[in-house]
């Protein structure tokens, strides 16, 4: 038992790894005063397996959190459906949300509790076996060192401290799961660093991790298997080397713009033959 | 209450969340400063203020000696009257060891130097005297009209002073009593001279006063009336301060996001926010009304002698049981704005007109005449107001309360599942979700933005009835029927571009269609004019209203035809186009031909802008638009209103008014309702085939 | 300090772009002009209707009563009580649990027991009226209080009859009519109404104009972040805080004045419907017009001082209202001391803030102009601007309050600066 993972996992040995989260043509469709009916995300399909980090890849705006939000159920699917352990998130919401830990940048700390009462409560409404909580919480304060400042309320904290507390949080009720979506957005070198020690130490957990960036270098350090996401669309999904393999490109960065760019082709090519044929119709 | 039946209540999840909640809140000085501490103190500082005033005005009075001038041929007499009235009244009061400031404040003194009369009106006006005190001779005719000969025959004795100057009313008053006081003790002299042998308290005279009712229930009745009016308010005010920062504010500060992706279920996350505001809501308006409480209790408020609120166990209980659902109600309806605000800012934005339409329920305690055996049970907000007045006045009728109780609970129980049903939506995360019509606009977007219009037109018809220049008649025919209710529905149609003869259902009914309308219109006038009877009684209206009423509606300078026009041809056009054409249409695209006609109904009573008109004008509106509907046109219900108010235009010229008896209104009714089942029957088939014509326009 | 020159085409500049975006701002625009605008007219509206529907139900509801014992020469009550509308005669036998049971529970409003009195030769069967009722009961009481008077009346004509037949004379008996003639005129008794009604209500209105533009100046700015953009504008900082001012005070004003014009529009209309009282013809009062400017304007820049001293502190919108809120509070206590309506303006409440220029107000329109007291009322109030103003630009004065230290909290401000510590650089 570590903070890590609270019950003691076996890998099957040999065989396959178990698909954990299983997104199947997802897509999310909304409607923007200024832009109309905006289809953020479009049919996205990727498995992600135990003891994994998938990487979600993509552009400010490509559909990661969209994605990330509706594998969290926060949002329902427009159209398709994901599941999380075993659970569709269109079923069970409840259980999804209880498999899960999710951690953004812009999520935020009640201020006015202490770091052990957020612990606490995270692992309590979880669902969490409230007899186990007490000794679930030591162990990750532990583990992320919050102790000296443990009955601290979050307010007085500063943004290093509260960044390892709200880690804790996520981790609160030893989820299977884990949704890091933009992470590191706004955090030093350090920090940033200690949160990749964080996510490799839950994959040798045994955890599923899915890691949503656009910070090329985390992602190439950090993933097992990269989905790279564009305009709402998954263009393609494989482990890093299979994705040297395809394109012939070494560095990440390179592979990105190799396939970000297609699709702008692709894209624009649609749209001109699109006009021209309506043009044509004009005309005739 | 929680979902768990595994676990302990106090271990489930939804029940963590409210204590981590309670304790935040707790943490915050400035929230429970301004919750809890500002008001306890705010409260007597305004009752001292009111009280310091009112002894500074009482001191003003005692100290002031108002000046009076008498003019006239009479004047003795006015002197020797008023002195005989000073003298008696001060008679009575060394009797009856008065103290205080009485009604005969404040002190007279004449003004010798001042004896013509247009000086001493002169000196009124510069607010040199207070009052003028005109003497006139027997004969004089009274200003007011109805003094008949025989009273000619004795001297006038006018008080002339200035109704916009508080000094000069009060002493006019002063004046008044000491010249009737005066009269009465001449009377008395005059009937003693001829034989009078007993005291005037002993002829003729209320003997002993039996009060039934003891000291506390006089005092619950009357502090009764406005208890839930002070309860409500501080529920809201206190709810307010957590909701405003439970779900708008979590917004805000990002900490919804980790609440919503934990694995509590919605319904225990919403149920441990209306848990929350409950408690604090409760929490706060005890705390204001114990603290109102102590005040009284201390003698630092001064009620009187009479004051004395008791409560017994049972009406203690009784409280409970019907305080708790208001508090879950006014909860619900707070997390419910919260959930729906972006941010603090916007909550409270919202929050106010939500406000002020509770407090205006809960004024219903001040309708004494009410009683709670009646429709008001079915009210919420209403009927604990005068449940709680007369539980407090020592009337427990457990009947009347359980049923209050009971409509409490079930309205805060759909209260709290309204609540859940709209804040499970994502909408809570993202923002208003828009959808399609939206971007769409025109036609599409106007079933969804018709409210807002009517909403528009109601602000601009009630601030039209209350301002000046446009409250005459001609002004309210020229705002109302012709720019609001024809030029609004007109704008509308442009702006959404929408079909016309669709929305405004123009076209010929069934020739079936018009005799029933022919005969069902005066029947309805008959029984509409019996409903208004028997609703006179249960919602009687001031004898002056009426009378106001019907001469603003039938100025007596108009012509019958500018009458008529005015009030039967333009309504029918322009309301029917409103109401029945472009509200009904945007109506029941959205919600269905029900709601369509109720709503509508609702919107059409509303902008009548009068509460003794409401249940008139909605029935006659679910009628209309139920015709529209039915008869897939507009000129039937156009004729029917036609016919209706050109009939009430002539009933009322002609000083007609007809009282109905049961037996007629029954008849009239059932006429009435025969109409409506023939419009029914004969357009049964032709709507169908409508149907089949353009589907889409029914399956909407 | 060169910096604190006031540039005037700088402040305009601030202050025409800070008019603008609060047009713009939904929040703003209800709060500092539609409900001054609307919200009177409605609450009024609302109260009027409660009032003629209260008073409709107490004259339509008959006051029944039991009349027992009365004796046979003075049959005339009855008749009397049977022919008036407003009282309704119950026999006891039709009140099942017996008359005093009946008033408890609201069957009867009152039991009159007659019973003989000491002989008078005035009057035959001369007697008293036990009464009973239940005073918890709104119908019961009126219904004594009804019974009281028309019996006052009965012996008064019974007397007078008694008089007559005795030759007491009519002339002697009536002996004088008295009526009251009030020589105000109907626009002047609208402008008293008015006067009672619209200068508290002014001041309410502009102090709640001030609250939002106060709080979304400075506290708002904060939380969207703009305020830092704002401070590394090459404008002085005294020009920033100037046209925030300004701006603050230009809403709370303009609050006061709509309210003002919506008030006067709407009374009368309203006060008619009331239906019976004084005629009265309420209009607005246009000579007094400037002075009633001229005092909103001193107002709105005593509090809109007041209020962005207190909100400049907050770091978040609602932390600024929870302190504005106290000072509103404040600002309210003054007006409800003059709320007795026979106070005007003297010397002595010409010096007290706030109060002084609702009764200034008071007078204006009610066409009394003193031009000492208005001088004084005007010079007291501009001082009590100008001594906020003052403490606003010490406080200004602290860089560290323009970057949001001190937690939101004033008192933080003056516990460690009055501590004798130097002052930090006042202006970049």
């Amino acid at each position: 038992m570590t903070a890590m993972s609270d019950t003691a996992t076996t890998e099957p040995a040999g065989s396959e790894p178990e698909v954990v989260v299983h997104a199947d043509g997802l897509s999310k469709t909304f409607y923007d005063a200024g832009r109309g009916a905006v289809e953020a995300v479009r049919d996205v399909s990727f498995r992600a397996h135990r003891g994994e980090v998938f990487g979600l890849l993509g552009a400010n705006g490509a559909g990661k959190t969209t994605t990330m939000r509706m594998l969290s159920t926060v949002l329902t699917p427009s159209a398709g459906d994901a599941r999380v352990a075993g659970v569709s998130v269109r079923e069970d919401a409840r259980a999804v949300r209880r498999s899960l830990g999710f951690f953004s940048a812009s999520t935020a700390l009640y201020p006015r509790l202490t770091a052990r009462e957020t612990l606490e409560l995270f692992a309590r409404i979880n669902g969490f076996p409230s007899e186990r909580v007490a000794a679930r919480v030591d162990a990750l304060i532990e583990r992320f060192e919050i102790g000296p400042f443990a009955k601290a309320r979050i307010e007085t904290l500063s943004s290093g401290m509260k960044q390892r507390v709200s880690i804790a949080r996520t981790l609160a009720h030893d989820p299977p799961v884990l949704i890091f979506d933009e992470p590191t957005v706004g955090l030093d070198v350090l920090s940033a660093l200690a949160l990749q020690d964080v996510v490799r130490e839950l994959r040798a957990a045994g955890k599923t991790i899915l890691f949503s960036t656009h910070i090329l270098s985390e992602a190439e350090k950090l993933c097992d298997r990269i989905a790279i996401i564009h305009a709402g669309e998954v263009l393609v999904d494989d482990t890093l080397d299979g994705l040297r393999a395809r394109t012939g490109a070494h560095y990440l960065e390179d592979i990105f713009v190799h396939y970000v760019r297609d699709a702008d082709e692709g894209a624009r090519r649609a749209l001109e033959e699109r006009t021209a044929r309506e043009l044509a119709a004009l005309e005739g | 209450m929680f979902a768990d039946a595994s676990r302990s209540w106090w271990r489930a999840p939804g029940f963590a969340l409210l204590i981590a909640e309670l304790r935040q809140l707790l943490r915050d000085p400035r929230t429970v400063f301004a919750a809890l501490v500002l008001p306890t103190l705010v409260v007597p500082a305004l009752f001292w203020i009111q009280s310091w005033s009112l002894e500074q005005a009482e001191e003003r009075l005692e100290a002031r000696v108002a000046r009076y001038a008498v003019a006239g041929p009479e004047t003795e007499l006015a002197r020797a009257l008023l002195a005989a009235g000073t003298e008696r009244l001060e008679q009575r009061a060394s009797n009856e060891e008065v103290s205080g400031v009485d009604a005969s404040m404040p002190r007279l003194e004449e003004a010798q130097d001042v004896t013509a009369l247009g000086d001493a009106l002169a000196a009124l006006d510069d607010a040199a005297l207070d009052v003028v005190l005109n003497a006139l001779p027997a004969g004089t005719p009274g200003l007011e009209d109805d003094d008949i000969d025989s009273a000619l025959e004795v001297p006038l004795l006018r008080i002339v002073y200035r109704g916009d100057d508080e000094a000069s009313s009060s002493a006019a008053s002063a004046v008044r009593i000491r010249l009737e006081a005066g009269r009465a003790a001449r009377r008395v002299a005059a009937l003693e001279a001829v034989g009078l042998d007993l005291p005037l308290t002993d002829i003729v005279a209320v003997g002993e006063r039996h009060d039934l009712a003891t000291v506390a229930e006089r005092s619950g009745a009357l502090y009764g009336r406005g208890a839930v009016l002070v309860v409500v308010f501080f529920l809201f005010v206190g709810g307010s301060v957590v909701a405003a920062d439970t779900l708008a504010g979590e917004k805000e500060r990002g900490t919804l996001e980790s609440l919503l992706t934990s694995g509590l279920e919605r319904r225990q996350l919403v149920l441990a926010k209306v848990a929350l505001v409950t408690l604090v809501g409760l929490f706060i308006a005890l705390v204001q009304v114990l603290n109102l409480w102590l005040y009284v209790g201390l003698r630092l408020v001064d009620l009187g002698d009479d004051f004395a609120l008791r409560l017994t166990p049972g009406a203690a209980l009784w409280l409970l049981v019907l305080l708790v659902p208001l508090a879950v109600l006014i909860a619900a309806v707070l997390l419910w704005i919260s959930g729906r605000s972006t941010g603090t800012k916007d909550f409270q934005l919202r929050f106010f007109p939500a406000f002020l339409i509770t407090l205006a329920f809960a004024a219903a305690g001040f309708l004494t005449a009410l009683p709670l055996r009646s429709a008001l049970v079915l009210v919420p907000v209403a009927n604990v107001a005068v449940g709680v007045r007369e539980l407090l006045a020592g009337r427990i009728d457990a009947l009347a309360l359980a049923a209050t109780a009971v409509v409490s609970s079930v309205a805060a129980a759909f209260a709290v599942r309204a609540t859940l049903r709209d804040l499970g939506d994502e909408r809570l995360v993202t923002g208003a979700a828009r959808d399609h019509a939206d971007h769409a606009g025109g036609a599409a977007l106007f079933p969804r933005h018709v409210l807002r219009w009517y909403a528009g037109f109601w602000v601009v018809v009630f601030l039209g009835s209350t301002m000046a220049p446009f409250a005459s008649f001609g002004g309210q025919v020229a705002l109302n029927l012709v720019l609001v209710f024809l030029g609004g529905p007109l704008l509308i149609l442009r702006l959404y571009r929408l079909d016309v003869r669709q929305t405004l259902f123009w076209r010929p009914p069934r020739a079936a269609v018009w005799p029933a309308v022919a005969l069902g219109a005066p029947a309805m006038v008959v029984a509409m004019s019996a409903l208004t009877e028997w609703l006179g009684r249960l919602l009687p209206m001031p004898d002056a209203m009426i009378e106001m009423f019907t001469r603003s509606l039938l100025p007596d300078d108009l012509a019958l035809w500018q009458i008529l026009l005015a009030i039967a041809v333009l309504p029918a056009i322009s309301e029917e186009i409103a109401f029945r054409g472009v509200l009904l249409d945007g109506l029941r695209r959205r919600h269905g031909a029900f709601v369509a006609c109720v709503g509508s109904a609702v919107v059409f009573a509303l902008v009548h802008v009068s509460l003794f008109r409401l249940v008139p004008t909605f029935l006659l509106g679910v009628l209309f638009a139920a015709i529209t509907l039915r008869t897939r046109s507009l000129w039937p219900a156009m004729a029917w209103h036609l016919l209706n108010n050109g009939l009430f235009v002539m009933l009322a010229r002609s000083g007609f008014e007809p009282t109905v008896s049961v037996a007629g209104a029954v008849v009239a009714w059932l006429v009435a309702a025969a109409c409506v089942a023939w419009i029914w029957r004969s357009t049964s088939r032709r709507s169908v085939q409508d149907a089949q014509a353009s589907p889409d326009r029914i399956s909407r | 300090m060169k910096s604190r020159r006031i540039s005037w085409p700088e402040i305009g500049l601030l202050y025409r772009s800070e008019v603008r975006a609060a047009l713009r701002e939904r929040g703003i625009v209800v709060q500092s002009l539609l409900v001054p605008l609307a919200l009177y007219p409605v609450i009024l509206w609302l109260l009027f209707t409660a009032m003629t529907f209260v008073r409709g139900q107490q004259d339509a509801a008959p006051s029944r009563l039991v009349l027992d014992g009365l004796p046979a020469a003075q049959a005339e009550l009855r008749t009397r009580l049977a022919d008036d509308e407003r009282f309704e005669l119950v026999e006891i036998g039709e009140v099942q649990s017996g008359a005093v049971d009946g008033v408890r529970e609201g069957a009867v409003d009152l039991v009159v027991h007659l019973r003989a009195a000491a002989a008078s030769t005035f009057i035959a069967d001369n007697f008293v009226a036990d009464l009973t009722y239940d005073a918890a009961r709104e119908r019961s009481a009126t219904a004594r209080q009804r019974f009281e008077a028309e019996l006052e009346t009965y012996r008064s004509e019974r007397l007078e009859a008694a008089g007559l037949q005795r030759g007491v004379g009519a002339d002697t008996w009536r002996q004088v009519r008295i009526e009251r003639e009030s020589t105000a005129s109907d626009v002047e008794m609208g402008a008293y109404v008015l006067g009672l009604i619209v200068p508290m209500l002014m001041v309410l209105m502009i102090a709640m104009g001030c609250v939002m533009p106060a709080i979304d100046t400075t506290a708002g700015e904060r939380e969207r972040s703009t305020w830092e953009t704002l401070l590394t504008m090459g404008v002085a900082r005294t020009s920033i805080v100037a046209a925030k001012y300004l701006y603050v005070a230009t809403f709370g004003t303009l609050a006061g004045l709509l309210n003002l014009v919506a008030l006067s529009l709407s009374l009368g209309a309203l006060l008619s419907a009331l239906g019976g009282g004084d005629a009265l013809e309420v209009r607005l009062p246009l000579a007094a017009l400037p002075l009633i400017a001229l005092g909103s304007v001193l107002l709105a820049l005593f509090i809109a001082a007041g209020m962005m001293l207190l909100a400049a502190f907050a770091r978040s919108f609602k932390e600024a209202q929870s302190m504005t809120g106290p000072f509103l509070l404040l600002v309210m206590l003054p007006v409800f001391l003059t709320m007795a309506p026979d106070l005007h303006l003297d010397a002595r409440w010409a010096l007290v803030p706030i109060a002084n220029v609702v009764l200034l107000f008071r007078d204006a329109i009610g066409g009394v102009y003193h031009p000492g007291l208005i001088a004084l009322v005007l010079g007291a109030q501009a001082l009590a601007a100008a001594l906020v103003v003052q403490l606003a630009r010490w406080v200004f004065g602290f860089e560290d309050v323009f970057t949001g230290s001190y937690a939101g909290s004033l008192f933080r401000l003056l516990k460690q600066r009055l501590r004798a510590r130097p002052r930090i650089g006042s202006t970049p």
